[in-house]
């Protein structure tokens, strides 16, 4: 068993910030579910200490449990840099641990279908076909759950799209309307553009109408975050390196998926050991902002109509906690007349979704996707406003399971319908 | 029985202790002598020894809020060297004349104010006792605020003198109010009144004293409030006890109303038995009717659901009965008459009573400290 | 020792289920401290119980295996009461976090241990609250809390935990199960409750325990003040306290503290003010009115930079957790630092406070302070960095000339925290021979063969029965399981 190789190991000095206080335990989906000091923050720092000794497969296994949901990052009062070690932890352990071989084809498939437009578009068909037999209502079946949970995952998540909007591509170009306030590009994504191509056009709408040109280019295929966030560190660094090639030349790049943007403000620390990159990587990261950022900077144009309905909000982890951004989209919801926004209890507590978690650890993705489902259900709210895909899949999946499927919609979505 | 020269100074009672312990010989520490009567029966050869030497205020710190006092500092002596720099010891037992505020620590005593301010155990600060080897040992010290070490000042409290001599207490003060006013409330009906009683329990009011009182088939609820201009809280609580179906009134001249809860807790005469019950708010009808039931009456602490229930004529089975009755509440019997043979303490846990033992064969090694007094035969 | 660990870990097992049984060294060495990482001790085993009835029965299986054994809450103590016995079992309650009963009628809660502080204010809200609150209150446990005699800022007021606990489920260091106090208070017999509570673990672990919780005033009112220095602050803290007024807490931060702060939350304090005077006063609207005012004049009289009045409940909220925070985000602006929890009887603030500013350039290091101003409890914080040399030697004795000097102002070594490992050594300085004796026998009447948490608390090791004499190594000193200091 090894330690940690010399590319960007976990530093000891981000791991000596901390001070073993215990502030991040109450916030951390995986303590609140089992109470075992390896599955916090805390814990998982000192593990990640440990890895410089040797990686164990117990310190694999309490890592790979951890959400990357940033929680403990806005709870920490040392400022502790977990995100960064978090990084360099996963990316050491996918090159120095040798998972056993069924795991390690179920990554490598999910990381060759999610990141690729093409892929995801070439399985809608199989999707809707499936769900038009009904495969979806048997994998929600509890023995199907329990005997084969990745399977019956992968299928109660799968988003029931209708199959002609998924094959739809979006123009890649928009007018702004009335005096141009300037130009924006727009970060298609890759499960964004295929399975929500709505959020990305009500978001395109709304900047036009705001007065913004927007450029939304069909590359890059992917900004990278999921294998980022994974550890898969080549993959992550090439799509970084792409994304940043094909959209520096905006002055505003603008995302509308919490991962993708959390993702794109990293790059300047995913390159950092990369003279030719780093410095291009960090100015490419200051311009990115997530698109309820952006319009809460500039003043409103366009006029709002009534939308009259009952919405909780759901502050998806790699916005609120990874970005720091929880007043502007709620700003931006109560500027919309006759919007009434409520806030579900737990507002800290990760969905379940967490990139791939889901499809990786169904069964603890399955308690918080259960346990945010009621927090949601319980506000009264008749839908959820969701700023990441992830989460609305989650969302979606857990309330039809619990009998009351609530709808999601993206903040841009709701803006959409209030700008005529 | 026989009683020793008074020690003069700790070291001196240390000593005497030390000498009974080695002898055998038991003793029985005396203050005021004011509840001599409460606990089993002791040995009859017991030496009484003599606590009234030790009766010096060593410290008053009052920018501190705090004191030291020798164990024999008669408690109403040390409540008038406080007042004059407009402070209080927040315990008001009922004193039929020179309790000693060891007296008052051994069998936490305690009178209205116990429902604001806690009992013995809630404001003293550090205590220094004297064993029956010979050690003198403190613990505490004489901040309030303290976390260091063992907490014996608890472990003496209520003790009866049992584990040793308390000789010498600290304690924590609070500012005396200058005014004062009580909100009562009246009710024939004993479900009526401990429904008023729950609805002001609950409302956020600053009461200095919360009590009842029942006699004769009818009851009131008393509600204290001091401070600068008490009167505002004093009719929020009328309004309250008045919504709740109570007949009320404010009395502002209410120093003989609390005076005299103080005296009923020592009953009304020596034929009598005084029963102490250590129950619920919500269980307070309940003990009303028991009390009736029982030819008795009661005062008590309504907000804290304790009790002092007085029976005048009072047997072994009225008591065992009225035990039933309440369980699992305690019921303690303090002052009866000799004469009545009833266990005063009531059943104990043998668990409980095991640990209870060596705790008590810990500290008092030599089995001379009031033996026999306490629960369970210690 | 090694066998005998091997069998006790299978019998935990057989009790707690596998999976809840941690033998790996990677996973044991996170639960090697508590919130003093200067004291990290490898368990031998980990075991975490579901149930009372599986503490008790693994309390039993160690006291079989006549292995000695430590409760662990949420790890968030600031004394070392936490830290492992090297080799040792690590019994952790942060499974048993059910709250049983809530009973608002008679302002009662029964709750198992591992029940956080903050939950049982949040189960009885918004009526009722549970008033100790100590600053890490969103993490630390009812059982912790219970352990240390816990206090926090409204304690000046309110009073500590021990005030609040009723009764509770023991289990005794042998394993054996009894009951003390109730839900009523003033049960017969020996105030063993009242000795349990801020016993450190060491005379058994409760596992079901009875709070009592009261209605929330009606009316609080909070400020923070900013003063050019500590004594002017404290003035004013000398004069809210001769003015007969009793606020719900009085808090104080000096400029060090307060830059760790608002590194933290972004308050927005000033980084150059002196001192930070938090006042909060709460009761009847009418009473809190008047009494507010007079405490905003008086800090405006003793010259205060500003004066800021939490107009709602978020900009109080925003005020306690900035305070709240202190401690914990000392690691913004030191390598490391001995966090202290010194008393002083409040009278002494100023001199005591400028005896530390003198030790402290004596020793070349800076010493943060915060501190619950009401009742004269001080937080110094020893700022270091251990990277240069003999830089935590210097630390560790300033600390200790530190506690001296407050013992010495008649105060107490340690007013919440406890005394764990961390304060062991000045316990002498404050308790004589006589005095260790009896709390000594206190001990060995709860734990006869000093099982639970050894080494902590007495700064030496003894044997029950034993008389007090020239110093005599002590068998789980021999066994490597205990030090001396």
């Amino acid at each position: 068993m090894s330690g940690y190789d010399d590319i960007r190991a976990p530093q000891l000095e981000l791991i000596d910030d901390c001070v073993h206080c215990g502030f991040c335990l109450p916030t951390c989906p995986t303590y609140t579910l089992w109470g075992e000091e390896m599955d916090s923050p805390r814990g998982r720092i000192v593990l990640m200490k440990e890895g410089h000794e040797a990686i164990s497969p117990p310190l694999v296994e309490h890592i790979d449990r951890c959400l990357g949901c940033m929680a403990c990052v806005t709870a920490c009062p040392s400022g502790v840099q977990y995100d960064k070690l978090l990084e360099d932890a996963r990316a050491q352990i996918e090159r120095n641990f040798e998972r056993p071989p069924a795991e390690r084809a179920h990554r490598r498939l999910v990381f060759e279908l999610m990141t690729r437009p093409g892929r995801l578009r070439a399985s809608a068909p199989g999707l809707a076909a499936a769900r038009a037999l009904g495969l979806d209502r048997i994998a929600r079946r509890p023995r199907v759950r329990s005997r084969l949970p990745k399977l019956a995952t992968l299928m109660a998540l799968a988003p029931d799209t209708p199959l002609r909007r998924s094959l739809e591509r979006l123009p890649e170009h928009f007018e702004a309307r009335g005096e141009p306030r300037g130009t924006v590009a727009l970060l298609q994504g890759c499960v964004q553009r295929v399975f929500f191509g709505d959020v990305n056009e009500a978001t395109a709408r709304v900047l036009a109408a705001e007065g913004f040109e927007v450029h939304a280019p069909r590359r890059p295929r992917c900004c990278g975050a999921l294998p980022l966030h994974a550890g898969a560190d080549p993959e992550a660094r090439a799509l970084a390196k792409s994304t940043i090639e094909e959209l520096e030349g905006y002055e505003t790049v603008i995302v509308n998926a919490a991962g993708c943007g959390s993702a794109m403000k990293d790059y300047g620390h995913v390159l950092r050991d990369e003279p030719d990159w780093a410095e291009r990587a960090q100015a490419f990261s200051d311009k990115v902002r997530d698109v309820t950022e952006f319009l809460a900077e500039v003043e409103p144009r366009a006029t709002r109509s009534p939308v009259a309905m009952k919405i909780a909000y759901h502050d998806a982890c790699h916005l609120a906690h990874a970005q720091g951004v929880r007043t502007q989209p709620r700003e931006l919801l109560r500027g919309i007349p006759e919007l009434e926004l409520v806030e579900p209890a737990e507002w800290e507590l990760c969905c379940g979704s967490a990139g791939i978690y889901n499809l990786v650890k169904p069964e603890p993705a399955a308690e918080l996707g259960e346990r945010k489902a009621r927090n949601l259900l319980d506000t009264g709210a008749e839908a959820v406003a969701a700023a990441n895909p992830g989460c609305a899949l989650q969302i979606t999946a857990h309330t039809e399971r619990l009998g009351r499927r609530l709808p999601v919609l993206h903040p841009m979505e709701l803006l959409a319908r209030s700008i005529v | 029985m026989a009683v020793s020269g008074a020690p003069a100074t700790r070291e001196e009672l240390a000593q005497a202790l030390r000498s009974a312990g080695a002898a055998g010989q038991p003793v029985r520490f005396s203050g005021g002598a004011t509840k001599h009567q409460w606990g089993a029966a002791g040995a009859e050869d017991a030496l009484e020894l003599p606590t009234g030497g030790l009766d010096r205020i060593l410290e008053h710190n009052a920018g501190d809020l705090t004191a030291v006092l020798e164990a024999g500092v008669p408690l109403a002596r040390a409540q008038e060297a406080f007042a004059e720099e407009g402070q209080m010891l927040a315990i008001d037992p009922p004193d039929l004349g020179g309790a000693t505020i060891g007296g008052v620590v051994a069998t936490a005593d305690s009178g209205p104010l116990r429902g604001r301010y806690g009992g013995v155990r809630d404001l003293v600060v550090g205590v220094r006792v004297a064993l029956s080897d010979g050690t003198l040992a403190k613990s505490g010290g004489k901040v309030i605020k303290n976390v260091a070490g063992y907490d014996l000042a608890k472990l003496f409290a209520g003790s009866l003198g049992t584990l040793g001599a308390i000789v010498e207490v600290s304690v924590r003060l609070h500012p005396l109010q200058p005014h004062s006013a009580t909100a009562i409330g009246h009710a024939g009906d004993a479900d009526e009144l401990g429904r008023a009683l729950i609805s002001v329990a609950r409302a956020p009011l600053e009461h200095s004293g919360f009590d009842v009182c029942w006699a004769d088939g009818a009851g009131s609820l008393l509600i204290r409030f001091a401070g600068a201009a008490p009167r505002p809280q004093a009719e929020l609580a009328e309004r309250l006890l008045r919504e709740a179906g109570l007949g009320t009134e404010i009395e502002e001249d209410d120093e003989e109303l609390w005076a005299r809860q103080r005296a009923r807790q020592r009953g009304e005469g020596s034929d009598g038995a005084v029963l102490r019950v250590s129950s619920l708010p919500t269980r307070l009808p309940a003990l009303i009717r028991a009390t009736e039931d029982a030819g008795g009456s009661l005062v008590g602490r309504a907000v804290l659901g304790l009790s002092w229930v007085w029976l005048p004529e009072p047997s072994r089975e009225q008591i065992e009965s009225l035990r039933r009755m309440l369980s699992p509440a305690p019921c303690v019997v303090l002052d009866r008459p000799q004469a009545l043979e009833v266990d005063p303490w009531g059943p104990v846990d043998p668990a409980l009573l095991a640990l209870m033992r060596r705790v008590k064969e810990h500290f008092d090694p030599a089995g001379v400290c009031s033996p026999g007094v306490f629960a369970g035969g210690l | 020792m090694d066998g005998r660990l091997n069998d006790l870990t299978s019998r935990l097992a057989e009790i707690a289920g596998t999976a809840h049984v941690i033998t790996h060294e990677h996973q044991l060495a996170t639960y090697a401290s508590d919130g003093l990482l200067q004291y990290a001790v490898q368990p031998g085993v980990v075991v975490l119980p579901g149930s009372a009835g599986e503490v008790a029965a693994a309390v039993r299986a160690c006291h079989e295996a006549e292995l000695p054994w430590v409760a662990r809450g949420a790890g968030s103590g600031l004394s070392g009461g936490a830290t492992p016995v090297e080799g040792g079992v690590l019994i952790g309650l942060s499974r048993l976090r059910r709250i049983l009963e809530v009973d608002l009628d008679n302002g009662r809660v029964l709750v198992e241990p591992g029940v956080t502080n903050i939950a049982v204010s949040q189960a009885v809200g918004p009526t009722h609250f549970y008033p100790p609150d100590p600053s890490s209150q969103i993490v630390c446990t009812i059982g912790g809390n219970v352990a240390e005699n816990s206090g926090g800022a409204h304690c000046f007021k309110y009073g500590f935990t021990t005030n609040y606990v009723t009764g509770l489920d023991l289990v005794l260091p042998d394993g054996s199960e009894l009951t003390l106090g109730g839900p009523e208070v003033d049960h017969p017999g020996y105030d063993l409750l009242g000795a349990f509570v801020g016993s450190e673990g060491t005379l058994g672990v409760a596992t079901r325990i009875w709070l009592r919780v009261v209605p929330k005033p009606e009316a609080v009112r909070t400020l923070v003040a900013f003063f050019g220095s500590t004594v002017q602050a404290g003035e004013v803290v000398s004069e809210i306290v001769s003015a007969g007024i009793v606020p719900g807490a009085i808090e104080m931060m000096d400029n060090l503290s307060i830059r760790a702060a608002e590194g933290a939350t972004g308050a927005g304090y000033p980084l150059d003010a002196g001192a930070a005077l938090v006042v909060e006063l709460d009761g009847s609207e009418a009473e809190c009115e008047t009494r507010f005012d007079q405490v905003v004049s008086m800090c405006e009289g003793a010259g205060a930079d500003s004066v800021r009045v939490a107009r709602d409940e978020t900009e109080r909220e925003l005020i306690w957790r900035t305070r709240k925070a202190a401690f914990a985000a000392m690691g913004r602006i030191a390598p490391n630092y001995y966090v202290q929890d010194s008393v002083i009887p409040r009278t002494r603030l100023a001199e005591v406070l400028a005896r530390i500013d003198e030790l402290a350039s004596e020793h070349d290091l800076r010493v943060a302070n915060v501190f619950h101003a009401g009742d004269g409890n001080l937080h110094p914080l020893v700022c270091y960095d251990g990277a240069n040399p003999g830089e935590a030697e210097r630390a560790e004795e300033l600390a200790g000339l530190i506690v001296k000097t407050c013992v010495d102002a008649g105060g107490s070594i340690t007013g919440e925290h406890g005394v764990g490992v961390d304060k062991k050594r000045y316990m002498p300085d404050m308790f004589n021979e006589s005095d260790l004796s009896a709390f000594q026998r206190l001990r060995c009447a709860f734990d006869p063969e000093q099982r639970a948490n050894p080494g902590k608390v007495m700064p030496t090791p003894r044997l029950c029965g034993e008389v007090p004499g020239p110093y005599r190594e002590h068998p789980l000193e021999q066994a490597g399981l205990a030090e001396r200091f």
